[in-house]
């Protein structure tokens, strides 16, 4: 699992931001829906996730505002961007293409033989 | 029973000690300690045991190292959050007042702190009870020296960097008649906003004693106590063209019959701060400092009613950050509306608009516009009807179902996770892209013209009235030549497992 998490951590802001593309949403939540996503096999740990927060917030990339969830409960939540949705775009762009260059150097090896 | 959240918020502020204690620094450990222990319930709520739990959920919080430089970079000299301002140059004993509120608040927390870590429920319970109803009356209490004092002697303050100069009873002038409706002083050829430490004074606002409520004068403005309580505010310098709220509570915005006249301000209006900067009457809650402190908490939502003058307006913003509702009807152009709430719903009925985004977390939306040309709305869980001439609609829910009419061609993105999608386009969309994973989207087009359909979808399948048959299997192309050549746009729809119907209107 090592080599996909290294692969999967230089694609975390454009993870974060596909999920912030569905709605607003706040951290436990996001983690949640990509732990889900990945069936359990890939999951943030919220120093890494608000790290990212922070930095995309710097960017411009997402925005974020304290929602009130009920009693005792007070959550921020995180929102996209008209920024956040074309940098997501290039994210997507690029792992895309990321995708379909590893797939000719890997994948259609066994073909060529 | 221990305090759980108390324990992860300590445990995580111990592992930012290298930064320092900033309000940036709270709100961040308030933020990570309110998901582990959403972490730690989910856990313990599936059978795991609870010392395993909370061990599991600090292991979550990881490496952070990196947060603590986020926070080093930060300015330094942010003080941690209180509930008293800083004294300014004139306030004299009403900050001596204000820091008594602070004392008695931080005391009262202090206590409700030890309360909650005591060991039996009942006593928390008793406990917290006790002491937010002691806080409560020792606040009230607080506020009433701080009213005796303000009517008394008045209070000045300004800000550290001469931006914002607040007024309240000064001296209490005899009454006199309303000044003219026109900006008083007469515009002169220097910048109406001044910048700066150095900038001079405010101009002497026109006086008026209002029917028992404080009278606020904002840097370059001055509020009218209306009879029945509401606030007539009115501009000296740059005429508005921008509404900027911000609240807890319900937000309601309606046009006066004329153009001419003043924005009305009615609902919490002593729960409220308000400003003119550049142009934009800035709302937000706050009101007098032991109010505020509720307000900023949560525990008291401020609603604000706005009646503006028939004109256009340049730039409408309105946040409530709690469950407010919010409701906007206008009949003349806006350029740029932004309305965000959280549980509360969001209604918008204008004539025209440039750029309207809509957000809400749970709250349903519903829009009737006649002319509005970029239009992004998203939801988590609440309901949309969008009803108009749109020029391009963004539109994204997870759970909420989603409809919109389009009476003009408009170029449609889509995006739903369990919501259904019904689009009704009453000309045939330059550009469409709907993607959902089980809801299911049913589409209407006019036979107008040549169009490709791009249909992607892992279980699902499309079904036509300008194509027999139906569409299914990971990926599937038509096109319809609409009695001439083929070409036309492409559109492009893809499902998980949700259906699509795709329909002659």
């Amino acid at each position: 699992m090592s080599i996909s998490a290294d692969t999967l951590r230089g694609h975390t802001d454009t993870i974060i931001l596909t999920q912030l593309l569905r709605g607003d949403n706040y951290g436990y939540e996001i983690n949640k829906k990509i732990l889900e996503l990945t069936g359990g096999a890939y999951g943030l740990k919220e120093a890494t996730l608000y790290t990212a927060f922070k930095r995309l917030e710097q960017q411009g990339l997402i925005t974020s505002y304290w929602g009130d969830d009920g009693p005792g409960a007070r959550r921020r939540y995180y929102a996209i961007t008209e920024a956040g949705r074309k940098a997501w775009a290039e994210g997507r762009r690029e792992w895309i293409n990321t995708r379909v260059l590893l797939d000719a150097l890997i994948c259609n090896c066994e073909k060529e033989a | 029973m221990e305090n759980v959240k108390e324990r992860l918020s300590a445990a995580i502020a111990a592992q930012l000690t290298g930064a320092p204690d900033t309000p940036a620094k709270a709100e961040l450990i308030e933020e990570l300690s309110e998901n582990l222990f959403a972490r730690y319930t989910d856990m313990t709520t599936s059978g795991m045991d609870e010392a395993a739990a909370y061990q599991s959920a600090l292991d979550d919080l990881g490496d952070t190292a990196e947060l603590v430089d986020y926070l080093n970079s930060l300015e330094p000299d942010q003080p941690l959050p209180g509930p008293e301002p800083e004294a300014g140059p004139e306030s004299g004993d009403l900050d001596g007042l204000l820091r008594d509120v602070g004392d008695i608040i931080r005391d009262a927390v202090k206590a409700a702190q030890a309360a909650v870590s005591a060991v039996d429920v009942d006593g928390i319970v008793r406990d917290a009870m006790e002491t937010a109803k002691g806080t409560v009356r020792q606040a009230q209490d607080a506020a009433r020296d701080i009213r005796d004092s303000v009517k008394r002697d008045g209070y000045t303050y300004t800000s550290p960097d001469g931006q914002v100069h607040i007024t309240v009873n000064p001296g209490r002038p005899p009454k006199s008649p309303k000044p003219p409706k026109a900006p008083v002083p007469p515009a002169p050829p220097a910048p109406p906003q001044p910048q700066g430490p150095d900038a001079p004074p405010p101009p002497p606002p026109p006086e008026e004693d209002g029917p028992g409520g404080p009278l606020f004068h904002g840097k370059g403005a001055w509020m009218e106590h209306l009879p029945g309580g509401d606030y007539a505010f009115q501009s000296f310098g740059a005429p508005l063209t921008a509404i900027d709220v911000e609240v807890g509570g319900d937000i309601t915005v309606r046009a006066d019959d004329t153009p001419e006249g003043d924005v009305v301000i009615g609902g919490d209006v002593d729960d409220l701060d308000v400003r003119a900067e550049n142009g934009v009457l800035i709302i937000r809650q706050g009101g007098t400092a032991s109010r505020g402190f509720f307000l900023r908490r949560g525990m008291r939502l401020a609603d604000v009613e706005l009646t503006l003058p028939r004109r256009p307006w340049e730039a409408i913003r309105l946040t409530s950050t709690a469950s407010g509702d919010i409701d906007v009807d206008l009949k003349e152009p806006v350029n740029t509306l932004e309305v965000r709430t959280v549980s509360g719903e969001a209604g918008v009925k204008l004539a025209r608009c440039g750029r309207l985004s809509i957000n809400t977390v749970s709250g349903d939306i519903g829009l009737t516009v006649g002319q509005a040309d970029t239009v992004e709305i998203s939801t988590v869980s609440g309901d949309m009807e969008l009803d108009g001439d749109f020029s391009s609609l963004c539109l994204s829910s997870t759970s909420g179902d989603l409809w919109a009419r389009s009476g003009i061609p408009c170029a449609v993105q889509c995006a739903s996770v369990s919501g259904d999608v019904e689009l009704e386009l009453e000309a045939l969309p330059p550009a469409l892209e709907v993607s959902t994973r089980s809801g299911d989207a049913e589409i209407s087009i006019p036979d107008g013209g040549p169009f490709g359909l791009d249909f992607t979808t892992a279980s699902g399948e499309c079904t036509s009235d300008f194509f027999s048959g139906v569409l299914s299997g990971r990926h599937s192309a038509f096109q319809y030549r609409g009695g001439s050549e083929a070409g036309g746009p492409v559109y492009h729809i893809r499902t998980a497992s949700g259906d699509c119907e795709l329909n002659r209107l």
